[in-house]
């Protein structure tokens, strides 16, 4: 349990980043960027998500617009603002730091 | 086979078997109790409910119809429960923040624990007593007069909404909703349904889980139909006792209710009166199911509204009409019987000269009966009012009166008393057994205001007329209270009958005559 706890920590601050970064390139709808994260196994709870997005979208980091679907009421995409760009290499820098630190520690054992 | 719900999840529709509804309204309203509090929660919520619509769409795309509990299952795991949810910064702040939020408790009617509403059982879990002692309070305040507290409980009753989803079941005890909470609660309830009698209690919780998704959709109807049958059983209650009490006791209750008679009537003693005694049981049996299956008939109807139960109450139903049929006819029967009782008919006159030569003027005035008689409280019928004398009931029936000229030199009274009965020796005791009395005094005549038909006599349409003989020349004068007996004299001045009294008047060979 104790274990569990500490994963879902450690993915939470690094599941900011990657939001982020798949909405780089493109748009996308949260059904797109559950699939993207769930590839890499970052998601355990999609439910974890939406709290999120909606706390990047409110900071200013993350806008979104509608777009029609074929089926069904219309969908909401999310996109990747000016601040957000910013801000996401601001975060991908730090974790090349974190990366480099955690190996550091690994290699002097 | 399970009912289907439909339901619309941020603009799709879906059909949704029943337990699985509960159970994903359950989740929703748990999301949405932890997300109110946080910032952009509605937007959040709206994400989520999209996500969940999105999920169950792709399990329709396979083929299959109607969502099921199993799907609900799988969207809560894959969405995950609040707890995991939290953000890290709010992880400390909110999760104090929260459990006094959510321990707020609301006012629910326990549709399980009830007995009529489940408003004191709803009541007993709010406010954390035992519920019996609510609804011995409701029950002895209800009996001790003070009728609001009736009104009060059918007002809960409407207003107060029930106990539908486990949420809502652990809201109303103030404990927090948490998925952990709501899976203890369902398992209380499972332990519960397998400790007791297993397969009918669990039979009746379906039962009433169905009556209560029938009670939503007919919410308004719903009200109306407890309004009306709450009406119903009030009506159909009050009047059965009361025609019954009336029936048996010979008490006042009867007035209000049922028809509109006057009060004080004593139904069984006036049924005595015209009835032989072995019918008179006979009748008030009749009287009984004539009035009161109809009246039972109403009050079942308030019930069934009221409490939505099933019967089976067609047989019921149809035996009930058929008796009633039966008591009518039969009523009818005893009635016609009644009729060959009238068939003969005889009339005995006597005639009493006063004797008193001298007087000039006859003051005719109402003797003063031994019974006090408030007229308007006592029940009357084709001439006859039921009347109290030392407590025993009596039919008192009211004489006529006529006045008619004579070339006798001396005034007299006739008095012709006239009865109906089987035969000529039953007519014959009829007759003997009419009572009536009047008095002279110098020029006082006094008549009485009522004639009795004797106590053991049946009502027998007796009648008795008096009639004043004036000799022509002289004089009567007819006091006020002459008004309450039946008159009819015809007068030269062609003054209302009504008008006639509190004046004297002179018999002259046309007839009488006012003498101012």
């Amino acid at each position: 349990m104790k274990l569990e706890n500490t994963k879902t920590q450690m993915r939470k601050g690094v599941l900011e980043y990657c939001i982020l970064r798949v909405l780089e390139n493109n748009p996308l709808y949260v059904s797109d960027i559950i699939q993207n994260l769930e590839k890499s196994e970052l998601i355990v709870v999609e439910g974890t998500l939406y709290p999120m997005l909606i706390r990047l979208k409110n900071e200013g980091y993350l806008g979104y617009h509608w777009e029609e679907s074929f089926q069904g009421p219309p969908r909401k995409y999310y996109e990747l603002t000016e601040p957000g760009k910013v801000f996401m290499n601001d975060l991908g820098n730090f974790w090349k730091e974190l990366v480099d630190a955690v190996f550091r520690i690994n290699n002097q054992q | 086979m399970k009912k289907t719900v439909t339901i619309n999840i941020s603009g799709n529709i879906f059909h949704i078997e029943e337990d699985a509804f509960e159970k994903l309204q359950d989740y929703l309203q748990l999301l949405n109790r932890f997300f109110a509090t946080q910032t952009g929660g509605k937007e959040i919520l709206q994400d989520i409910e999209s996500r969940i619509a999105e999920l169950l769409q792709e399990k329709i795309n396979e083929g299959q119809e109607a969502v099921t509990n199993e799907w609900v299952d799988e969207v809560m795991q894959r969405m995950g429960n609040p707890e995991d949810f939290m953000d890290q910064e709010q992880a400390e702040t909110s999760g104090t923040e929260m459990k006094v939020e959510k321990t707020k408790k609301r006012l629910y009617r326990d549709g399980e624990n009830r007995v009529l509403g489940g408003v004191c059982s709803g009541m007993s879990a709010y406010f954390n007593i035992d519920p019996v002692f609510l609804r011995i309070l409701f029950v002895l305040l209800i009996f001790l007069g003070v009728g609001i507290s009736a009104i009060i409980y059918l007002i809960l009753w409407i207003v107060v909404p029930k106990v539908r989803t486990t949420a809502q079941r652990l809201e109303m005890r103030g404990e927090d909703a948490t998925i952990s909470n709501i899976q203890k609660t369902i398992q209380d309830e499972v332990d519960e349904i397998n400790s007791s009698n297993s397969i009918q209690r669990g039979k009746d919780i379906v039962n009433k889980a169905g009556q209560a998704t029938v009670q939503v959709a007919k919410g308004l109807g719903r009200v109306i139909a407890v309004f009306f049958g709450s009406l119903f059983i009030l009506t159909g209650f009050v009047g059965f006792v009361a025609a019954m009490v009336s029936l048996a006791v010979g008490g006042s209750v009867f007035h209000s209710s049922v028809s509109g008679m006057s009060p004080d009537i004593d139904l069984s003693g006036l049924i005595g009166f015209v009835v032989s005694p072995g019918l008179v049981s006979v009748s008030i049996l009749l009287l009984v199911l004539l009035i009161g299956i109809p009246l039972l008939a109403i009050f079942f109807v308030g019930t069934k509204l009221v409490f939505r139960y099933k019967t089976n109450n067609k047989l019921i139903g149809f035996g009930a009409f058929g008796i009633w049929l039966v008591a009518l006819v039969a009523m009818i029967a005893v009635t016609a019987g009644q009729v060959n009782n009238f068939s003969q008919k005889n009339t005995v006159s006597s005639m009493k000269t006063l004797n008193c030569p001298t007087v000039k003027t006859l003051h005719l005035e109402l003797g003063t009966s031994p019974e006090s008689i408030e007229t308007d409280d006592n029940l009357r019928f084709d001439d006859f009012t039921l009347i109290k004398n030392n407590d025993k009931n009596v039919l008192a029936g009211h004489p006529s009166l006529r006045i008619e000229s004579t070339t006798a030199p001396d005034f007299s009274v006739m008095i012709s008393k006239q009865a109906r009965g089987k035969n000529a020796a039953e007519v014959q005791n009829n007759l003997n057994l009419i009572q009536y009395n009047f008095s002279s005094q110098d020029s006082t005549l006094r008549l009485d205001r009522f004639f009795t038909i004797g106590n053991q006599a049946k009502w027998r349409k007796q009648e008795v007329q008096i009639v004043v003989k004036v000799p022509v020349g002289k004089r009567v004068y007819l006091s006020k209270d002459l008004d309450q007996l039946h008159f009819d004299f015809d007068n030269v001045n062609n003054i209302w009958t009504k008008e006639m009294t509190d004046k004297t008047w002179m018999m002259t060979p046309e007839g009488l005559s006012i003498k101012e």
